[in-house]
């Protein structure tokens, strides 16, 4: 793993953002694994994030 | 008194006699110092030594006057001291102690007058010790004005004055030896090290170091006072002995000193409290630069400028080694001072603010102090802190034994108590934390601490959202069913109650469905139609039936509809009858015709429970920019909340009329839609045309008012432009958003009554977020419309570059939290992850809060200011602006409707529209200027119709157009200039420029704006003395402009005299330059500089000598310390100024030159020797090409990137070359030394303000040439141009070689001399000093039109003659070639790329430049 300058985050609705490596995480907000730079973690989330509405409402519309 | 001694002022004397003169009558700079004895002495003895003293020491007996332009300094024979004896032992204890501690306050507390000396007193107190009333002693209270001493001169003055005193009170002198420097000797050192090529080169590094440095935001916004004042708070700091002990030891480790451990952690601190990433600090040194000036009493305490970079989130180790950097840097180029360093680095000038830096810091070493002075048997002596200036924040600590005192000092005009004690703070915790663990960020230590943090964020909160209902459908239907017969829509072609309304909702709604658009699927459907009733119609339906809306625009060209449905992905859209819209093939349009009746819905349809609050509503894509379009994805709960809380704000009545003037695709125009719908209102729609043409929106409105408009201040202001405002007033409220506002288009409407709401918000965060009621501004702050409170559902943080909140009032990037906060960028996750962040604040999990791209700074009644965007900031010469700012002061002047600003080509550009009686662009431009700091005026004001606005309303600043080529403009290129009018304003103007360096000042610039400084205000005052008017440094500061200086301004009595000063060095052929007397009578014969008024700033100069004969000046100029530029700006200033001489003995009137008396030309004389030259005409093309003229001159230019001495050296050499006999008859010198060739003048630098220029001479050598090679022009220029800048870069070490006389001159020199306007004569035999040829040189003189050749002695005529003629060929044909060659380049044309020649030759390939490419490898394989 890339020592870098943020890491790639997720929450409980799936929803990905980036934040400072070596800060810790806000309430909710655990490291999806991927660090690097910050152009890079974007990179990387336009490839894992492929849906982009929130779980809840994928479960409520039964696409789980 | 007698003058002993008269020298100028140092560079610390001056700056400081300047401050003082600002605040007359100030103490802050004297210097008090308490010196203990353990018994008593005689008050005679006191005096004696204190006679000893002054003696020993001129600065102590010097005093100060400006004299001409100059401050000088004179050193007194015996100046009075003023001595008082104050006997308190007859007082009892406590009485005594209190009457000390009163006098010991006071003594400190009487100003001195700067021109009498001493600038010194001394008081004598006798006390007696409590407990023994027996015992007295003595306490000499001794002050000194810091003009003539610093710290360290107080310590020699204590130890001095200690032994003097004892051996007076022992009956003799003390024996002490004279000091070996005194401080005017010091101040000549420091004049000549000015002029070094060390000096110049420090210059250089310091222009450099701090280019782009930006002043510290000590004010948060606030402004500054318009006056200076000492008013300030001091906040005490202490370090125990093991934090000592603990920066000790991390400075050992970092091999840094404690000095940088203590600056890391100040930097860190100013860093984070302001928001710098660029920290700015002074730093008080010592300055004795000279070792022998380590006893001498004065002022040499210098300033050194860092220039810390806390960026990039550095642990405190890798601070302190940035900062150890620093300051060994600073220190490498500390042969210039502190006001040198300002001129190089050219900073923006503000009064009353100390440039560069604002902040300082001082470590002092403290001597011993005892607890209990009065017992202390070596007399103890307490000085004062070093810092002769105060700064506006300032942090002083000094070393006591193994402890750090000090204090943090502050201006309080400039910070507030609580700022100043956060500083303090943070630099504690930063120390703290960083002798805890080094490797930790720095940033990990808050600006704002938790506590203050929690209620900060609490008064940011806008509480809880406030949902009316469930989604927007279900209530529109509430109201079908409340107010069906209600007017819903009101649209250019239908009107829809609230039941027809509803009924055509739930028709198309169900047409969707039976397409497959079913809430769940998030089926997104575009919706192209104009503002007419089918489309809120469209709207709700698409909502109604659980899609996703997409607006577009129904005009857009089909590639962009076609990119909108690609990126939605979507499959449908509906349309109004006859759409222009053209679709892509995938895409199904249906038409929805609001006029056709639908069949009655049922009344309970609706309710749409199955709708999730959680599913998208909207996907707005942005127009207008580049690349694919970028659409925003609401969520129906975010669109709820929003509309909950603009309803709150506004609480609109049922039936109330929300006018819709904004395009549907713009997000802004949900307020209205939603306010209308929601609320039970009507939304009435306007065609665009009415909605852009004031006059037909004004008679629609007259029939049927408005009771709410939302609309951007750029519209509006279109729209008031053109109509009576009170006919477009809606009832009931104003909402503007948008863009940001200047207050006095609100603040007019204010005035007339109107109600008006500030709105703010991006897209991503669900139209809007801040909003507020505006009123009329008592005691407001910001001339722009404030942000406005958060609205529920938001919270608001202000992060800086780390994400770290910052303090209050400090500026941060705005992030919006909460409820509004929309999903993300549609089909781009990347992206939204980018912006779309982790809210660290809330205990929410999960929380997202959205990165604006906003700077704001919080104001003290909670709302916010608007800084500005990131990215539309502006850095134009090198300065930030904010165009908003600029936009706003144009907009508010005279008949200037609107206003923009842009960048073009490194220029600043404003735009206005105008209306009758149209004004002239310049003379906008001109008005602007009396408002705006100089680096904020526009380079040119064009006037436009109409400003640019995007389809969304807002200011489209890509499409303002760029003016053409500088060259090309005919308004506005003189960019309001006014020349002055009468003699006087005459006068004043030629002083500013000659003071300030420039070409030319209008009449309405200001001083301080234009490059003046509180110094050069006093030099003016003593020029204009000497053209015979009477100012003080007062008048500058009250009266900044041209006019209305000169209208303060007072004949003066008398001429003064001045000295002119110089000597030549030896070696170097002196130039001689002979002016004809500019006077129309001749000199008297006894004449002489003193006598006669030379322009300012050549008084001093160290090449300059200067003669005068009956019918004219000569000036010669040592080629090694001066140069020929410099040499011909004397010769036209003397002109210029029309050196007025008074006959001997007489007093003259002022003798002011009349306006239209024509300057006559100097004709120069350029001699070497006491032979004639061979003079050879240059054809004009060469002449032209030698002047650089624009035009063909310059375009010679072109071919090799050469400039005019190129190609005179490269006819030199060549000329040289091909007989290399011509080199014997240019003297011994020449023929046996390499380089062989001097060129004075090489370094062509940029002019520099109110300094001679000083180009250094550059030696080059024939021996280095291509054999054979000098033939083919192309190399001979090449070649040329590549001994040139090998030897610049050598110019300073040859030259101070050259000086020292360890490499000799060489025998030819090569004079590139330009002298516009003048006829060049050559006088044999009056060229000469005192008649005695200087040293045999052969001078080859480049002369406008002519080309000369000085043979170092009569019998090298005849060869002078033919190295002319060759000399002369060479140019013809290098002009010739160059004329007719295409461009070539060398890896020379691009210094810092480090290509070699086959680089670069594949670099030109790929360019497709294939020529120029073989030219260089050509040439690569001849070397």
């Amino acid at each position: 793993m890339t020592e870098g300058a943020f890491k790639v985050v997720v929450n409980a609705e799936e929803q990905y953002s980036v934040w400072p490596a070596g800060r810790p995480n806000p309430p909710g907000w655990h490291d999806e694994g991927f660090s690097g730079s910050k152009a890079d973690c974007l990179a990387h989330v336009d490839t894992v994030w492929t849906d982009m509405r929130p779980r809840s409402l994928r479960l409520a519309m039964g696409d789980g | 008194m007698t003058a002993v001694r008269e020298a100028p002022a140092a560079p610390p004397q001056r700056r400081l006699w300047a401050i003082e003169q600002e605040m007359p009558g100030s103490t802050q700079h004297n210097l008090t110092l308490e010196v203990v004895y353990p018994g008593t002495l005689a008050p005679a003895a006191v005096r004696a030594a204190l006679g000893d003293v002054l003696d020993r020491h001129e600065a102590l007996r010097t005093d100060f006057r400006v004299k001409g332009h100059v401050l000088y300094q004179t050193v007194r024979a015996q100046p009075p001291v003023q001595q008082e004896y104050i006997d308190l032992t007859g007082q009892p204890g406590q009485d005594a102690s209190t009457r000390y501690r009163t006098l010991r306050q006071e003594y400190g507390n009487t100003p001195f007058d700067l021109s009498a000396a001493p600038l010194l007193r001394i008081w004598q107190i006798r006390r007696v010790v409590a407990e023994a009333p027996g015992d007295a002693y003595d306490t000499l209270l001794l002050c000194v004005h810091h003009l003539v001493a610093d710290a360290a001169s107080l310590k020699i003055v204590s130890s001095d004055l200690s032994r003097a005193c004892r051996a007076r009170a022992a009956g003799s002198a003390p024996d002490w030896e004279p000091v070996p420097v005194q401080y005017a000797d010091y101040t000549q050192w420091l004049a000549e090290r000015a002029q070094t090529p060390e000096a110049r080169l420090d210059r250089d590094h310091w222009r450099r170091r701090l280019a782009g440095l930006e002043d510290l935001d000590l004010t948060l916004g606030r402004p500054r006072p318009a006056t200076l004042s000492d008013q300030g708070g001091a906040i005490p700091l202490a370090l125990g002995h093991r934090e000592v002990a603990a920066i000790a030891e991390l400075a050992r480790d970092q091999r840094a000193t404690r000095f940088a451990v203590l600056l890391s952690a100040y930097c860190a601190a100013l860093g984070r409290v302001f928001g710098a990433a660029d920290v700015p600090v002074g730093m008080s040194v010592a300055g004795r630069a000279l070792p022998e000036a380590a006893r001498t009493v004065g002022l040499f305490t210098e300033r050194l400028v860092l220039r810390v970079d806390v960026a990039g989130r550095p642990t405190f180790r890798q601070l302190v080694d940035r900062v150890r950097e620093e300051v060994l840097t600073a220190f490498e180029h500390d042969s210039i001072g502190f006001d040198e360093i300002v001129r190089a680095a050219a900073p923006l000038r503000q009064y009353g603010v100390t440039p560069l830096v604002q902040a300082s810091i001082n470590l002092l070493q403290h001597a011993e102090a005892g607890a209990d002075a009065a017992r202390d048997p070596a007399g103890a002596a307490r000085p004062l802190h070093a810092d002769p200036v105060r700064h506006d924040i300032a942090l002083v600590l000094a070393e006591t034994g193994s402890v750090i005192e000090g204090v943090l000092e502050f201006r309080s005009a400039v910070l507030d108590e609580t700022t100043a004690r956060r500083v303090a703070r943070v630099f504690r915790a930063v120390l703290d934390a960083g002798l805890r663990d080094p490797d930790a960020p720095v940033d990990a230590v808050a600006a704002v601490e938790p506590a203050e943090l929690r209620r900060l964020h609490a008064a940011q909160d806008g509480g809880p959202a406030r949902y009316p209902g469930r989604t927007l459908p279900t209530l529109v239907a509430g109201w079908a069913l409340a107010t069906p017969d209600a007017l819903a829509v009101d649209a250019p072609d239908h009107k829809l109650t609230y039941r027809q309304f509803w009924d055509q909702v739930s028709e198309v709604a169900a047409r969707l469905a039976r397409r497959g658009v079913a809430p769940g699927t998030e089926t997104p459907v575009i919706v192209a139609a104009p503002r007419c009733a089918a489309f809120p119609v469209c709207l709700l339906a698409v909502l109604a039936a659980g899609g996703v809306y997409v607006p577009v625009d129904p005009d857009a060209p089909p590639p962009f509809v076609a990119a909108v449905a690609r990126a939605a992905g979507a499959r449908l859209a509906l349309v109004p009858p006859g759409s222009p819209t053209t679709f892509p093939a995938e895409v199904t349009a249906l038409t929805v015709d609001a006029g056709q009746a639908a069949p009655e819905a049922a009344a309970d349809r609706g309710g749409h429970a199955e709708i999730n609050p959680s599913s998208a509503a909207y996907v707005l894509f942005t127009s207008g920019s580049t690349g694919p379009p970028k659409g925003v994805t609401v969520e129906h709960r975010n669109l709820l909340a929003y509309t909950g809380a603009i309803l709150g704000l506004l609480e609109p009545p049922p039936g109330a009329v929300h006018l819709m003037v904004q395009p549907a695709t713009f997000d802004s125009a949900m307020t209205t839609v939603c306010g209308a719908l929601a609320s039970g209102g009507v939304l009435r729609l306007v065609g665009e045309h009415t909605a852009r043409d004031p006059a037909r929106l004004g008679e629609l409105l007259a029939s049927q008012p408005a009771d709410y408009l939302k609309i951007t201040p750029s519209h509006l202001a279109a729209l008031l432009a053109g109509a009576d405002p009170e006919a477009l007033r809606p009832r009931r409220a104003l909402i503007l958003g948008g863009e940001a506002a200047r207050r006095d288009l609100p603040d007019r409407l204010l005035a007339s009554g109107w109600k008006v709401f500030g709105h703010y918000g991006p897209t991503e965060t669900t139209v809007g977020v801040l909003a507020y009621q505006l009123h009329a501004a008592a005691g407001r702050e910001t001339d722009t419309v404030a942000l406005g409170w958060p609205l529920p559902g938001v919270r608001v943080y202000l992060l800086d570059h780390a994400g770290d909140p910052v303090p209050p009032g400090c500026r941060g990037e705005l992030h919006i939290a909460g409820a509004l906060v929309a999903r993300g960028y549609a089909g781009a996750p990347g992206p939204t992850a980018g912006r779309f962040r982790p809210d660290p604040f809330t205990a929410e999990p999960g929380a997202r809060m959205y990165q604006t791209g906003d700077v704001a700074r919080r104001l003290p009644d909670g709302t916010f200011e608007f800084c500005g965007r990131r990215d539309r900031q502006l850095k134009v010469r090198g300065h930030r602006i904010e165009p908003a700012a600029v936009e706003r002061v144009l907009s508010s002047l005279p008949g200037v409707t609107e206003a923009a600003v842009a960048g073009r080509d490194g220029r600043l550009i404003g735009y206005v529209v105008t209306r009758p009686p149209h004004p002239d662009p310049a003379r906008v431009r001109a008005e602007a200027a009396q408002r705006l700091p100089a680096y904020q005026v526009p380079d040119l004001v064009i006037g436009v119709a109409a400003l640019p606005l995007t389809a969304a309303g807002k200011l489209d600043a890509a499409a303002l157009p760029s003016p053409g080529r500088p060259e090309a403009q005919s308004s506005g290129a003189d960019g309001g200039y006014l020349p002055p009018q009468t003699p006087a304003e005459k006068i004043i103007a030629e002083l500013w420029c000659s003071v300030l360096g420039v070409p030319r000042v209008s009449v309405t610039d200001r001083f301080f704006e234009v490059g003046g400084d509180s110094i050069r205000a006093i030099y003016l005052v003593g020029e204009a003395a000497e053209r015979g008017l009477q100012l003080t440094a007062r008048d500058v500061f009250e009266n900044p402009t041209v006019r209305g200086l000169a209208a303060a301004a007072r004949p003066r009595e008398a001429l003064p005299v001045r000295a002119v000063g110089g000597g030549l060095a030896g070696g170097a052929a002196p130039t001689v330059v002979r002016l004809a007397n500019p006077n129309p009578s001749p000199w008297p014969p006894e004449a002489t500089p003193t006598s006669v008024t030379m322009p300012p700033g050549w008084a001093s100069h160290p090449g300059l000598d200067v003669t005068f004969r009956r019918d004219g000046i000569e000036i010669a100029a040592d080629p090694l310390r001066c140069d020929d530029r410099t040499l011909c700006d004397l010769a036209a200033a003397i002109v210029a100024t029309g050196a007025a001489a008074s006959s001997a003995g007489a007093t003259a009137g002022p003798d002011l030159p009349a306006a239209d008396t024509p300057a006559p030309a100097p004709t120069a004389v350029v001699a070497a020797t006491a032979v004639a030259p061979v003079r050879v005409p240059l054809p004009s093309q060469v002449a032209a090409a030698l002047a650089g003229d624009p035009g063909d001159g310059r375009q010679v230019h072109d071919a090799y990137g050469t400039q005019p001495l190129h190609l005179a050296a490269a006819a030199v050499l060549h000329a040289l070359a091909a007989d290399p006999g011509s080199l014997d008859q240019a003297g011994p010198a020449a023929a046996a030394h390499d380089p062989a060739v001097l060129i004075t003048e090489a370094y062509l630098p940029p002019p520099e303000r109110n300094g001679a220029r000083q180009a250094l001479p550059v030696a080059i050598s024939l021996a280095n040439g291509p054999a054979g090679g000098w033939d083919d022009p192309r190399i001979l220029l090449q070649a040329t141009k590549a001994h040139i800048a090998r030897a610049q870069r050598a110019a300073a070490r040859w030259t101070a070689q050259a000086l020292a006389g360890t490499t000799p001159v060489p025998g030819v020199v090569l004079r590139l001399l330009p002298l516009p306007g003048c006829a060049t004569v050559i006088d044999a035999g009056t060229g000469t000093r005192d008649g005695q040829p200087a040293s045999g040189r052969t001078v080859i003189l480049f002369a406008g039109p002519e080309l000369l050749v000085v043979p170092a002695s009569a019998a090298g005529r005849a060869q002078a003659g033919a190295l002319a003629s060759r000399v002369a060929d060479t140019l013809g044909r290098l002009v010739a070639h160059c004329r007719a060659s295409t461009p070539v380049y060398t890896p020379d044309d691009f210094p810092d790329a480090g290509l070699d020649g086959s680089a670069l030759a594949r670099l030109l390939t790929r360019l497709g430049v294939p020529e120029a490419a073989n030219a260089i490898e050509h040439q690569a394989g001849q070397r």
